[in-house]
């Protein structure tokens, strides 16, 4: 079922309401049926799948804390949750080759074609952290195996995430929760304005920016900058619009999810930024394999640091697709965490003789250039395309106009810079941000009116322009 | 929950009778400000019309004929293209007019941008067009806001370019005095005559054209360096699939299109602005009068 779509919405809403019409002890199991009628609706043989994954998971959890080989129950769990992954999402790239260096006709890459596993990367990551947190003893096994199965299934998130922490997401179902007002209102405002990115910003970029990668030949190199500095805004409106939706449905259903972005492009530098930018995906990275290796590999002193980083983000970037401009990616990341680890002593210095104002966008536009080129890499198919782009930017010439006049919708140019605007009063004057939201959200009739007119005015919008069916681009992984 | 119930509920209240309202004053805003829609309209209100010459064709043309320097010239021309018409509308148009007009012109121009539309035989109509054609049934598709949305850009292009709103509109052709340098560099490229001859809509004009016995005159339109092809000008005389046939001139030639000044003769994206539109047209009547297409022939043309 599309999630751009009035179906979804409704449906959507109509759950919620019946959700909260139900006694506590059956609510789990409802949202256990909608996340798997959710799944069905995709392909439905993925559903008995991901029901017998989780409940390998669930039984593995169950049996750790009391098991004799718990070290070896644990690592055969890991091995089988990676393999199902590597099968499932990177056999082309990394099993299909081997079998052809044998002359060998298997394609395991078709099992894909047959289950096509949506969301696979998302719950693999899930599963795993659960089992982890099992076996370090940072967490409880849990009995409810419904529970469990929403843990790994629930609908809004199951497509790109948020990547929940079990010891997060399921004391929460847990829980009993009464109908909260402010709760259901402020999730469907969260997933309006979820909404409004994809739908208003990011599909509107999205036909500029596919037709320069299928084209990349014939575009002249002033297309190419445009896509340069336009991709890290379209990835940004169209995943933490997707990730707005689900956070904001999930609220409805009394369920916080967690954060996943934190206005990225206002970080100085590119180690913040990935405490900003897919917190969840970056976090959990953090704290499962930065630390472990960091930890395994303590005697190293300071080039421990430096090997976890490489290891961590080159897994990083290959969680996102079989290639070796995924690997790339993850390794430019490794690079400039690693640069300025070492360099930090220096550019304190260096840049403590700028002015603030200076120094502080100086930081944020390399950033956010650092992050643009690599984004190159992460939507080329591959590396020869992604160097082959680099190569075509010589042809700079002042089409450029042209380019951002008529390639770029006029209406996404401006939401995102009222985005951006909206964003900068939160990070840099948060004074005036507090008092323009104490007058927002105001109780007078005349506060309702205002905020009713514009909430329809983003629907009407919403209206006009949800005719273009675009993905979501972290919906792949 | 009861009461958020009543929220909820109210608001959708709210949204209904916000949405009517925005859709009432959009068209009511469109049709003092918005071209194609005045073109349109103007179009469906002649009073017993008796031009020589219609134009039709989508943006490129709608800015190209100057069909004031036709009609000075002796061919009273009216232009009736729009922005964004595929060549179905134009035969919508076509035979519309001729259907509603006792008066019959004698030259039809129907000009064409092969670079930018290789879809000739889109089966879509103009929304302009489909919402206001006599046979039309109303969807929800065709709220206002949503059917004509894209003419609520052009709207926001004249809030914030005083140049847009300085363009006029004269016997159906949109003017610009704005200029934009074609700043594009040349693309080997040739053109596709089996674009055209191949095109059930285009062979569908043909026909129609020699129904009423109009002389049909296909004209490839001049676009930006990157757009312009190293084929002949012509005439080229085109074959159609349903046996009709039609002179083609290919004015994207790069041979043709050295006419126009880089600098100063476009408006952007393969657009001529008032200069370049006179210029144009001067070759334009060119090929009507002197050319190219003598008398006897250009009904065959059709036939």
């Amino acid at each position: 079922m599309e999630i751009i779509s009035i179906r979804f919405v409704a449906l959507t809403i109509l759950a919620v309401f019946i959700y909260y019409l139900l006694k506590h002890k059956y609510r789990t199991g409802y949202l256990a049926i909608l996340s798997c009628a959710f799944i069905a609706s995709f392909n439905y043989l993925l559903l008995p799948y991901i029901l017998i994954y989780s409940l390998f998971n669930y039984y593995i959890g169950l049996k750790l804390p009391g098991s004799n080989r718990k070290l070896l129950l644990y690592r055969v769990a890991i091995v089988i949750n990676i393999l199902q992954l590597v099968v499932l999402n990177y056999a082309s790239f990394a099993i299909d080759p081997v079998f052809q260096l044998l002359s060998l006709d298997v394609h395991v890459s078709k099992l894909a074609e047959i289950l096509v596993p949506i969301g696979i990367s998302y719950f693999t990551l899930q599963g795993i952290g659960y089992l982890i947190n099992i076996k370090m003893g940072w967490e409880k096994p849990d009995k409810d195996f419904l529970g469990f199965i929403v843990y790994i299934t629930f609908f809004p998130k199951f497509l790109s995430g948020p990547i929940e922490r079990s010891n997060h997401f399921l004391p929460q179902l847990r829980e009993e929760q009464a109908f909260d007002q402010k709760q259901v209102s402020d999730g469907l405002r969260i997933a309006l304005f979820g909404f409004l990115k994809k739908v208003a910003i990011a599909n509107q970029m999205a036909p500029f920016i596919t037709s320069v990668f299928t084209d990349m030949n014939s575009v002249g190199g002033s297309s190419l900058w445009v896509l340069l500095f336009l991709l890290p805004l379209y990835l940004y409106f169209d995943f933490s619009g997707y990730t707005d939706i689900a956070i904001g449905f999930a609220k409805m259903f009394g369920i916080n999810l967690l954060p996943n972005f934190d206005r990225p492009f206002f970080a100085q530098n590119v180690t913040t930024f990935w405490k900003k930018f897919h917190i969840s995906l970056a976090s959990w990275y953090g704290d499962y394999i930065f630390r472990q290796t960091v930890f395994k590999r303590r005697k190293w002193g300071i080039y421990a640091s430096m090997y976890a980083v490489f290891i961590t983000w080159t897994l990083f970037g290959i969680w996102h697709g079989a290639g070796w401009n995924f690997m790339f990616l993850g390794l430019l990341q490794a690079l400039a965490v690693n640069y300025e680890f070492f360099t930090r002593k220096w550019r304190y210095r260096f840049f403590g003789k700028w002015p603030v104002f200076l120094k502080v966008w100086f930081g944020r536009i390399v950033t956010y250039l650092f992050y643009g080129v690599s984004l190159i890499f992460f939507f080329s198919p591959d590396l020869a395309s992604a160097f082959q782009f680099f190569s075509g930017l010589s042809g700079l010439n002042l089409s450029i106009i042209n380019v951002i006049y008529y390639e770029i919708p006029l209406s996404a140019i401006v939401l995102s810079i009222i985005y951006f605007f909206y964003e900068l009063l939160q990070e840099d004057y948060s004074g005036v941000f507090d008092k323009l939201n104490t007058i927002w959200s105001g109780e007078s009739r005349w506060n309702r009116a205002m905020r009713w007119t514009l909430y329809a005015g983003i629907l009407s919008m919403l209206f006009v322009l949800s005719n273009q069916v675009q993905q979501f681009i972290y919906a792949q992984f | 929950m009861k009461q958020f119930a009543i929220k909820f509920f109210g608001f959708l209240l709210y949204f209904t009778v916000f949405f009517v309202l925005i859709n009432a004053i959009y068209v009511a805003v469109l049709a003092k400000t918005d071209w194609n829609f005045r073109n349109r309209i103007e179009s469906l209100r002649f009073e017993d019309p008796d031009f020589d010459l219609l134009v039709l064709g989508a943006s490129t043309s709608f800015d190209a004929f100057d069909t004031e320097l036709l009609t000075k010239n002796g061919i009273k021309s009216y232009n009736l293209a729009m922005g964004g018409t595929t060549i179905k509308t134009s035969y919508i148009q076509l035979k519309e007019y001729l259907e509603t007009y006792t008066l019959k012109p004698e030259y039809v121009l129907l000009g064409h941008n092969s670079p930018y539309d290789k879809n000739v035989d889109s089966e879509e109509i103009h929304p302009l067009v489909e919402l206001t054609m006599s046979d039309h049934k109303y969807t929800i598709n065709d709220v206002p806001i949503l059917k004509l949305k894209w003419l609520g850009f052009e709207f926001l292009k004249k809030v914030v370019s005083s140049k847009h709103r300085e363009a006029v509109l004269a016997l159906g052709q949109m003017k610009f005095r704005k200029a934009i340098p074609d700043h594009s560099d040349f693309i080997e490229s040739y053109l596709e005559i089996s674009l055209f001859e191949e095109s059930y809509w285009f062979g569908e004009i043909a026909r129609l054209c020699n129904q009423y016995k109009l002389k049909l005159i296909i004209i490839e339109m001049p676009g930006i360096k990157a757009t312009q092809n190293l084929s002949e000008v012509g005439p080229i005389k085109l074959h159609f699939e349903n046996g009709h046939t039609a002179r083609l001139y290919n004015l994207n030639s790069r041979d043709f299109c050295t006419i126009f000044d880089s600098e100063k003769d476009w408006i952007g994206n393969s657009h001529l602005n008032e200069f370049g539109a006179i210029k144009f047209t001067k070759e334009i009547l060119g090929i009507i009068k002197n050319d190219a297409i003598p008398a006897n022939d250009a009904i065959s043309a059709c036939q």
